[in-house]
């Protein structure tokens, strides 16, 4: 077996590097799902929706009352109060959603009836402002009605509209097509046959449909029109007392496609974080348990009688522990970048997932190497183990916190570029910073401070500097451990 | 072969050398014993030797090849035996095999030479184990295994009789005379000096990290000073005449009815007259044994002139 084989394989399997890989990959997915499902998710109103329509036997005027929800399914218990000649009738929702009130009225080509509703929510009661509705007495029954703006349930991205059908009453069902037409950007109808709906309305009826929205479709203006069974267009009322053979219904989707500087904003405050916490911790005990505990044991020396120099071992063992932060750090962000492509529809550039890549790279060896470092100082087992713990909760868990108590102390102004360098100065200091530095780099913001807009460059957060920084990092702290092994020990 | 040429070792600038001035050989087909007190750098020669330690100065080479200079040849053929191996505990005893097996560019078939060394180390039955569930003989065990490994020209044993059951020490030994039959060099340190005394061809006394005494086969035999192993039979009357007749020839005390008489006042020639006068004094002999002294009295008695 080669050693650089085994070495890996060691690394790679050892319980602590499977357990933080499965929890820097899963912690991830999961931040990237929370943030990526929140940032893409619609607010649904909860509150329920009136939907009118009416029907007139002789004098009497029935006025239809659909109480529904903002996916249009029926909600109960909700009160309806008609306004006709200062007189008020009520009713309410029942199971069905129809809260319907009958009352007579007299001859006028159009009666204007006010509506208002009231429901309970969180225990108070809410009452609507009165809208008017208007009844055309020419016709008998307000017939088909279209009510847009209805949510896809299964999708809340996209719309739909419901139907509502009143007919006279005792009438036979007819039978319409629902036809939705798209236009797009020219103008030009599309395609249609994919968009028409047969339904057999009665009476009273309620449809809801959900024209398939995808992302060619997504951009287009729709309308819709309804014919008979004899092909000729049946009339929509509109509740304001005139019929149209057609109703806008506009765009069918509410989706806003996400832009890259959102997108990188979400990575560096969600993942993100956990990535700069995790990293470090796999780094710094993985360089404990494969280099710096046989090292301070004497396990070293087992290899060390082998046919091998000390620089060609601590740089195997340093190589194959790198590769366990290279994989953890590529498998949690590739994974991240499929939840977002899968919620928000947009990967990550091939340019900014390798940055990622590269920041927690840099982080992690760069914490890997000061290890191996102090490994080369300190004597004994307990000793390093302490090192270790404190270089990971100072350098890196309350590396946050450290420049903020400084500024305080030096009694600079928060709004001040002092301010900003005291910070960006710190970034620099500890690799722990470095994920802060990349993120001020590409979108602008200091985060770990409020997101303070800056402008990178001013700061001297340049792509060289930082490239520089990173290899220094890496390199320094890793070259005076090589140079302690081959000449010190 | 192993040449140790002027090894000086600090630990330290300021600290007094743990090895001083050093200079050593042991030649193919020969074991060479390493004695001394604790502290004396008997360990540090020895991981000198085995490319663990670098000198402060002088030079190290095994079968010509410097142990600093060309480390990576020079291991090939050194095998070190420490005194409290340290190995990866989570790993079996087949998995490291193999991992320091890759090390070498062996020609004969490693996983057979492993498995064959684990045998005869007695481990065979303890394979599936961890190195952690492993008792300290045990450990030892498979530190001699892996030392072998590559079948090194050259073999140290650091204090590898400490912690072994009597059929590991026996073990031991019998490899040991096996090694040198091979024509390996072997370096022995012990603190068992009955052991050295036994399978050294020479033996070499360090204090302060110096050489100070070289034993050959042949001094081992003769070492120091004679020695008189006497038992007398008789009345009171004859200890008294006894007294009066040793204390003439040297110094004498009385051990469970054995009496050893050192320092002689007369040349080793002259021993039979001692016999003589007991005899003609009317004194009933029955054991009058000159020998030298033992490596382990005369170790003592060395290190306690130096000291």
């Amino acid at each position: 077996m080669k050693p650089i084989v085994y070495e890996i394989r060691r690394t790679l399997t050892s319980k602590f590097v499977i357990i933080m890989m499965i929890a820097i990959v899963g912690l991830s997915a999961l931040l990237a799902y929370e943030s990526a499902s929140t940032s893409s998710s619609v607010n649904v109103p909860s509150e329920p929706i009136l939907s009118y329509g009416y029907f007139i036997n002789g004098n009497n005027l029935t006025m239809v009352g659909y109480a529904h929800d903002s996916y249009g399914n029926p909600v109960s218990g909700v009160s309806v109060y008609y306004q006709y000649n200062g007189t008020e009738y009520s009713a309410v929702s029942s199971s069905n959603g129809f809260a319907n009130s009958t009352f007579t009225i007299g001859k006028s080509p159009q009666i204007s009836i006010e509506t208002h509703y009231s429901y309970k929510q969180f225990g108070n009661r809410i009452v609507t402002s009165p809208t008017q509705y208007i009844v055309n007495e020419s016709s008998h029954y307000s017939g088909l009605e279209i009510i847009s703006g209805i949510f896809n349930p299964s999708n809340t991205s996209n719309l739909g509209f419901m139907v509502m059908y009143i007919g006279q009453n005792g009438s036979p069902s007819p039978q319409v097509s629902i036809i939705v037409k798209a236009v797009n950007s020219s103008s030009q109808i599309s395609d249609t046959s994919n968009y028409t709906y047969y339904y057999n309305l009665s009476f009273i009826s309620i449809a809801k449909i959900y024209p398939q929205i995808n992302s060619n479709n997504r951009n287009m203006s729709f309308f819709v029109s309804a014919e008979g069974t004899n092909g000729k267009p049946m009339m929509i009322y509109t509740g304001t007392g005139k019929f149209t053979p057609l109703i806008d219904l506009f765009k069918l989707s509410i989706y806003t496609p996400i832009t890259e500087s959102r997108l990188q904003s979400l990575v560096f405050s969600g993942a993100a974080s956990i990535l700069g916490l995790f990293i470090p911790i796999l780094a710094i005990f993985v360089a404990y348990l494969t280099y710096g505990k046989d090292r301070t044991s004497g396990v070293l020396e087992s290899v060390l009688k082998r046919p091998v120099t000390r620089g060609e071992l601590i740089t195997t063992r340093f190589l194959s522990n790198s590769l366990a932060i290279l994989i953890a750090g590529s498998f949690a962000m590739i994974v991240t970048d499929i939840i977002y492509d899968r919620y928000l529809h947009m990967y990550f550039t091939p340019e900014f997932l390798l940055d990622l890549i590269w920041t927690y790279l840099v982080e992690g060896i760069a914490f890997l190497a000061l290890i191996y470092l102090i490994s080369h100082v300190v004597k004994s087992q307990g000793a390093l183990l302490g090192a270790a713990i404190a270089v990971f909760v100072v350098m890196d868990l309350f590396w946050g916190v450290i420049p903020i108590a400084v500024i305080s102390a030096l009694g600079i102004s928060p709004a001040s570029s002092s301010y900003i360098t005291v910070n960006i100065l710190f970034d620099y200091i500890s690799p722990a910073g470095y994920s802060n530095l990349i993120q001020a780099l590409i979108t602008g913001q200091l985060g770990s401070f409020g997101g303070i807009s800056i402008n990178p460059s001013t700061y001297g957060i340049t792509n060289i500097a930082l490239a520089f920084a990173g290899c220094l990092w890496m390199l320094i702290p890793f070259t005076l451990a090589y140079l302690l092994a081959k000449y010190r020990d | 072969m192993i040449e140790i040429e002027n090894v000086t070792k600090k630990y330290s600038g300021n600290s007094s050398p743990a090895v001083d001035e050093l200079n050593l050989k042991i030649n193919d087909g020969e074991v060479l014993g390493l004695v001394g007190l604790n502290g004396a750098g008997k360990t540090t020669t020895i991981r000198m030797i085995a490319g663990i330690l670098p000198p402060t100065s002088g030079r190290i080479r095994v079968d010509g090849l410097d142990v600093v200079k060309e480390k990576v040849k020079a291991s090939y053929n050194v095998g070190w035996i420490p005194e409290l191996p340290n190995f990866e505990l989570n790993a079996k005893p087949l998995t490291l095999m193999k991992y320091f097996g890759g090390f070498y560019d062996s020609k004969e078939d490693m996983n057979k030479r492993i498995l064959d060394l684990l045998n005869s180390v007695g481990l065979s039955n303890d394979l599936n184990k961890k190195l952690r569930d492993y008792s300290q003989g045990m450990k030892k065990r498979f530190a001699i295994a892996e030392s072998l490994i590559n079948d090194p020209k050259n073999v140290l044993f650091d204090e590898t009789l400490n912690g072994l059951d009597p059929e590991g020490v026996k073990f031991v030994r019998n490899l040991i005379i096996d090694l040198k039959r091979q024509g390996k060099a072997i370096m022995l340190s012990s603190h068992i000096l009955s052991e050295i005394e036994n399978l050294a061809d020479r033996v070499a006394i360090i204090h302060h990290g110096k050489l100070i005494k070289m034993l050959s086969r042949s001094d081992l035999k003769n070492l120091g000073k004679t020695i008189i192993h006497i038992e007398i039979t008789g009345n009171d009357s004859s200890d008294e005449i006894m007294k009066e007749t040793l204390s003439q020839f040297g110094t004498f005390e009385k051990n469970d009815g054995e009496i050893i008489l050192r320092d002689l006042t007369v040349p080793d020639n002259d021993i039979p007259s001692i016999l003589r006068q007991l005899v003609t004094k009317g004194l009933t002999v029955r054991k009058f044994e000159p020998v030298g002294e033992s490596l382990e009295e005369y170790f003592f008695r060395l290190i306690g002139e130096k000291q």
